[in-house]
């Protein structure tokens, strides 16, 4: 073959196709496909994963937009936490400061971020302040990462939160929070990974091939000990036993079987209390509302713990059940619900609800004509709408006042 | 830098670009890749930069000085001149890689002869590469003084032959005397050359990311975990770990050569082979003529035929076989499991040199089922080596051996899992279970090395005859498949801890 005389020749028609090619998909399953713009994650032996930060996200159906802050959460930019002149951390007088732990339920998935109970909450506390004509500003910091466990969100306090010494530490407590932390598969760096991760390609590919049809990598075996959380000596659990504990905790987290895990997080709760308290603080813990609850009265809460656990430990702890607002809210919908005829007692937190009328149509949830009042998201159950934020939030108020945490 | 990142990518085709440009400018040319070479060494540790620097100069004058030693018939001067490198070198090698080894064997003698002693310890990371840029300078002043070759008066061409950054931190262990004749003459861009290295480099990325990274996330070194996990494993689940430790450890290296070698070639340069399908091997002889060949071929030559090879006799050829092999295993690594796998390695040798003896005309009969057993019985020698090789220590690897002779727990079954059917091992060991997708894998692995090479050969010929654009959409496609299918992390080659 002959040589070639200029280097232009060879490089221009393969590098150009490889990098047509690659730009060319990456906006195809941007733009065409919708992927690439859901928050994006990064694996962390730490935490399991945490938010890339810095990062315009979408929520899932691509309308709420969930801007993440430098820190790596879904909050404006705050300001840095300051050291005294002993090097400890200071806490801002000028401020009454909540911080907000929490999982997909206090991030707010599908909830514009005005409409997130922790804006709520600043807002209604700003009014009470100025009411009061107290001088401090409100500011509530929202440290909810999706799919986070107790363990995972303590980690965030340990780590992040406290530096800034909150006055207020809020816990929402869901009963699968309970549930150990997962291992991390990976929390390699390697180049250009927030690129990577970033990309719609990637999204393609972990959705439809990484997730789908890979086996998950088995973590080696002194990390899977190591990634279980509070206490791994009485842990003797395996990757393959999670799901299994999964399933086990989602269906029924107060059988026996698990007791031991809503024994291991009081314990974390009691170490978190300390430390809280030593930063300056006040715990609340809040028993988020179960969309099952609403048709089958059994069905317990993670107040059915918090409660008594809360009562051995008062006044220190503040108790927050905001179940009665979300009975209330949600009993117009639930009579619209009744009239469709469909079996509401087997439907699931994480189902979509849907039914069929006489004509043989399918109808969902959110066509219902009260849907708009709906305190939980029609189309995804296991999450709230803006009012059931606000009714979150009030219960959040209610408390701070009960307790008189702004004062007489 | 490792060759299965964006970085070097990015990295080599600058190198490409910059290196075409310049080809017609030889000093520029060489000066350029000369300090690509070093910012490539100096990703991993800038200090050690030096190392290299030293061992570059300390070769290049001593080549000279055994030069012009031989040239003024001044024997001794050239042996001067060449024990000064081979103690530069190896003592450099001695230091940096076998000092806290043989203190710690001292610290241990002591103990046992009740002595309470604490040695000093060196206590530094092994510099990345230095087995083998040591072994390639050492190669460059021992020709010269055999004779094989007149010692280079370009410094920049002979710190470019030591510093290469393809090979420079895992081989192929490059002769001067293949390499350096390459500078000399002027570069010609052909785009089939290009086209070839491209192909090695997607060759070495299947084997590596594929193949080697996906068998040791899933299956090896959850296996060897710790002492702990290996001991849980009956044979079935030990032997299908070795099965894919082997192809593992195979996959890994020649992945990197075959890499190294395509980075080589676009550049116009040409490295040996450095993997020539070694499981296809029916003997012993026939594997080490095939795996890691440039290393296998610098102890043959330089210990073995050194040490008088075969031409004092059958004894002596076995000793010899057996010493040189013994240094192959310490030349892997300060650890006695490495020594303890290259004595297996020369007693084998050693022993099929004895049987050689006592056969009809030197050889087994060239039948097709002598060849099949051949075949079996050497790749299941080789692959139990290589659990040895694995092993951390020597207890770990009387663990595994333990094992190999527990078939209480059952044989494997086929069982449906979260994701597809999964190869279910009985017992609660770590390794409980193997996906479809990774025995698939292992199964393709094992398929396309024993595959006849004209497949190859032809599939290399088409791609080639392949216009580039349509490469290009190659190219992408795999980066994407890679992306995909390859574990998280970037897990780095095996070979660079030797």
């Amino acid at each position: 073959m002959k040589p070639v005389n200029s280097p232009q020749q060879l490089i221009g028609a393969r590098t150009l196709v490889v990098l047509l090619c690659l730009v060319g998909t990456e906006l195809t399953l941007k733009h065409v496909g919708g992927f690439g713009w859901w928050t994006v994650n990064e694996q962390s032996e730490r935490y399991g994963w945490r938010m890339l930060p810095s990062q315009d996200a979408r929520g899932r159906d691509l309308t709420v937009v969930e801007s993440i802050n430098s820190e790596g959460f879904r909050d404006r930019e705050w300001e840095a936490p300051q050291r005294g002149p002993d090097g400890a951390w200071q806490k801002d007088e000028t401020l009454f400061r909540v911080a907000v732990l929490g999982n997909s339920m206090s991030f707010g998935t599908s909830v514009p971020i005005e409409g997130v109970y922790s804006r709520q909450l600043e807002r209604l506390l700003q009014v009470e302040l100025d009411s009061r004509g107290d001088d401090r500003r409100a500011l509530v910091m929202n440290f909810a990462v999706q799919g986070y466990v107790f363990e995972q969100m303590a980690r965030v306090y340990d780590d992040i939160a406290a530096r800034w010494r909150p006055d207020l530490l809020v816990v929402p407590f869901h009963p699968h929070d309970i549930m150990p932390m997962r291992p991390s598969a990976d929390d390699a760096d390697y180049d250009f990974r927030t690129w990577v991760l970033r990309s719609a390609t990637y999204d393609m590919l972990e959705r439809h091939v990484i997730d789908r049809w890979l086996p998950p990598v088995p973590p080696k075996a002194a990390e899977s000990v190591r990634s279980l959380g509070p206490t791994p000596d009485e842990l003797p659990l395996r990757f393959r036993d999670w799901a299994a504990l999964d399933l086990s905790i989602t269906e029924q987290p107060f059988k026996r079987d698990n007791r031991r895990w809503w024994r291991l997080a009081g314990e974390r709760m009691q170490g978190l209390l300390e430390q809280v308290e030593q930063d300056g603080g006040r715990l609340a813990i809040m028993a988020l509302p179960r969309w099952r609850r609403h048709f089958r009265p059994k069905v317990m809460d993670a107040d059915s713990f918090w409660a008594g656990w809360a009562w051995e430990r008062r006044p220190r702890v503040l108790r927050v059940s905001p179940w009665p607002l979300f009975e209330q809210g949600m009993a117009p919908v639930l009579a619209d619900l009744r009239a469709t005829g469909m079996e509401l007692g087997t439907t699931h937190d994480l189902t979509t609800l849907t039914w069929t009328d006489s004509a043989g149509r399918t109808h969902r949830g959110d066509e219902l004509a009260s849907a708009e009042q709906s305190l939980h998201l029609l189309g995804d159950m296991g999450h709230f709408t803006a009012h059931g934020h606000s009714a979150l939030a009030r219960a959040l108020m209610d408390a701070v006042t009960d307790a008189e945490l702004l004062g007489p | 830098m490792l060759f299965n990142s964006f970085s070097y990518l990015l990295f080599l085709w600058t190198v490409y670009v910059l290196f075409w440009t310049w080809r017609d400018r030889r000093s520029w040319r060489h000066s350029m890749v000369l300090v690509a070479s070093y910012w490539f060494y100096g990703q991993a540790h800038w200090g050690y930069t030096s190392l290299l620097a030293i061992s570059t100069v300390v070769d290049y004058f001593a080549g000279l000085g055994i030069d012009r030693a031989r040239e003024r018939g001044d024997k001794r001067g050239a042996r001067r001149w060449l024990a000064m490198s081979l103690t530069s070198n190896l003592g450099m090698l001695g230091v940096f890689k076998y000092f806290d080894f043989f203190v710690d064997g001292f610290e241990a003698l002591f103990t046992r002869m009740g002595m309470d002693a604490e040695l000093w310890h060196l206590d530094v990371a092994l510099p990345v590469g230095i087995s083998f840029y040591t072994f390639q300078t050492l190669s460059y002043t021992i020709d010269i003084y055999k004779g094989r070759m007149r010692a280079s008066n370009r410094f920049l061409d002979f710190a470019l032959f030591v510093s290469f950054f393809p090979q420079l931190v895992a081989g192929p262990i490059v002769r001067a005397v293949d390499f350096m004749p390459q500078l000399e003459n002027p570069p010609k861009l052909e785009p089939s050359r290009v086209s070839s290295g491209l192909f090695q480099i997607l060759r070495g990325m299947v084997k590596k990311l594929l193949m080697a990274d996906v068998l040791g996330a899933h299956v090896v070194d959850v296996a060897f975990a710790d002492g702990q996990s290996l001991g849980q494993l009956g044979a079935p689940a030990l032997i299908l770990v070795t099965y894919a430790y082997a192809l593992q450890l195979y996959g890994d290296f020649a992945g990197y050569s075959d890499i190294a070698i395509g980075s080589a070639r676009v550049l116009g340069f040409e490295l040996k082979k450095n993997f020539d399908a070694p499981f296809k091997a029916i003997n012993l002889e026939g594997f080490w003529a095939r795996w890691h060949i440039s290393m296998s071929s610098w102890f043959g030559d330089y210990v073995y035929i050194g040490m008088g090879g075969s031409r004092a006799g059958l004894l002596k050829a076995c000793r010899n076989a057996f010493v040189a092999w013994t240094l192959v295993g310490l030349w892997h690594g300060a650890a006695w499991t490495y020594v303890l796998w290259g004595m297996y390695h020369g007693a084998w040798l050693a022993l099929v040199r004895l049987i050689r003896q006592v056969l009809p005309g030197g050889k087994l009969p060239d039948r097709w089922f002598v060849r099949l057993l051949g075949w079996a019985f050497t790749f299941h020698v080789v692959a139990f080596s290589m659990v040895l090789f694995r092993c951390q220590d020597l207890s770990q690897f009387g663990v595994a051996v333990s094992r190999l002779g527990d078939w209480s727990a059952g044989l494997p079954s086929l069982e449906s899992g979260p994701r597809g059917l999964a190869l279910m091992f009985p017992g609660a060991g770590a390794l409980r279970s193997i996906p479809w997708q990774v025995l698939l894998v292992m199964l393709l692995g094992y398929a396309t090395h024993l595959m006849p090479e004209r497949w190859l050969t032809r599939t290399e010929a088409r791609w080639v005859a392949t216009p580039a654009a349509l490469q290009g959409l190659v190219l992408a496609a795999a980066i994407l498949l890679f992306f995909a299918l390859r574990p998280p992390g970037l897990s780095p080659f095996v070979y660079f801890q030797f």
